[in-house]
């Protein structure tokens, strides 16, 4: 017989992959007589579904935006790269002769 | 300074923000996306350049993604885990959860209609604490899983760890989170 401690970590496997016939047995069974695994095993999708939820907030949430710092930081980082990719091209051999 | 060529500087101008948002959902710290979306402009730059083929933000968010897991790699490689290769009975960690004989020490209690609990700024707000509390490496996996929906497979290929490390860093993540917001959130209420 599973205890609850193993019902729960079937019960999180069940959340990346396929139990074998025999885990999904046992834990349906386990699932059936105990209340307070079977609030877990919801729990553990409503976790899912919330952090999902949460990412896509912030994902979505314009107000979010590069700071004026970090702007510029990454704007002068991205102009020194353009410049240094813009000489190699006009030198191409600027390795051997320099 | 010179101004660099037009299409690099419109992607920082058009694309930034929402790189920069991407990053966040998944890094959840306003300075490592702020240096992802640098590393993947950069990167941008340096490569074979934009094909033509995907959208501009599509591309650059494919170059991001990759700038995050290797984040995420370096990470784990920085603060390996000390997790064992099993959950046996005596893995440290899991004895708060349950009493003897494998019950639950506290019986995790019902949350309510899920679909109005989504709608609910302070559980989302809650949930958002509990995750900065867990630990750096359970709560990077946690992300990498259910934000950026990677399976289990490929968890254990980026993080290079091994599947039984991978499910019991989920297990205990799920385990911890549930229990921060049984605490902080339902006995609030």
């Amino acid at each position: 017989m599973l205890d609850c401690k193993h019902a729960t970590q079937l019960a999180s496997q069940a959340m990346e992959k396929q139990l074998t016939f025999r885990q999904r047995m046992a834990l349906r069974f386990h699932l059936l007589m105990c209340d307070a695994c079977t609030q877990f095993m919801r729990q553990l999708h409503l976790l899912r579904k919330a952090v999902g939820q949460l990412g896509r907030h912030i994902e979505n949430d314009e107000r979010l935006v590069l700071s004026k710092h970090a702007r510029e930081r990454i704007a002068e980082a991205v102009a020194s790269q353009a410049r240094q990719n813009d000489e190699a091209r006009r030198n191409p051999d600027l390795d051997s002769t320099d | 300074m010179t101004a660099p060529a037009a299409h690099q500087h419109d992607w920082l101008a058009e694309h930034g923000d929402y790189l920069y948002r991407y990053a966040l959902a998944r890094l959840r710290d306003p300075y490592l996306a702020e240096d992802a979306v640098q590393e993947t402009l950069l990167a941008a730059l340096a490569g074979s350049g934009y094909a033509g083929k995907a959208s501009p933000r599509t591309w650059l968010t494919g170059i991001l993604k990759h700038k995050i897991i290797d984040h995420f790699r370096r990470q784990q490689r920085e603060t390996p885990l000390e997790t064992p290769e099993d959950i046996s009975d005596d893995a440290p960690g899991m004895d708060e959860f349950f009493a003897e004989r494998g019950h639950w020490a506290e019986p995790p209690q019902s949350w309510g209609d899920p679909g109005s609990l989504l709608q609910q700024d302070q559980f989302l707000q809650t949930l958002q604490e509990c995750m900065d509390r867990l630990p750096g490496n359970l709560a990077r996996i946690f992300l990498l899983r259910e934000v950026e929906e990677t399976d289990n497979e490929e968890i254990c290929k980026e993080l290079e760890i091994t599947p039984t490390n991978a499910w019991v860093m989920l297990y205990r993540a799920r385990m911890g989170l549930r229990k921060c917001l049984e605490m902080n959130w339902l006995g609030g209420r």
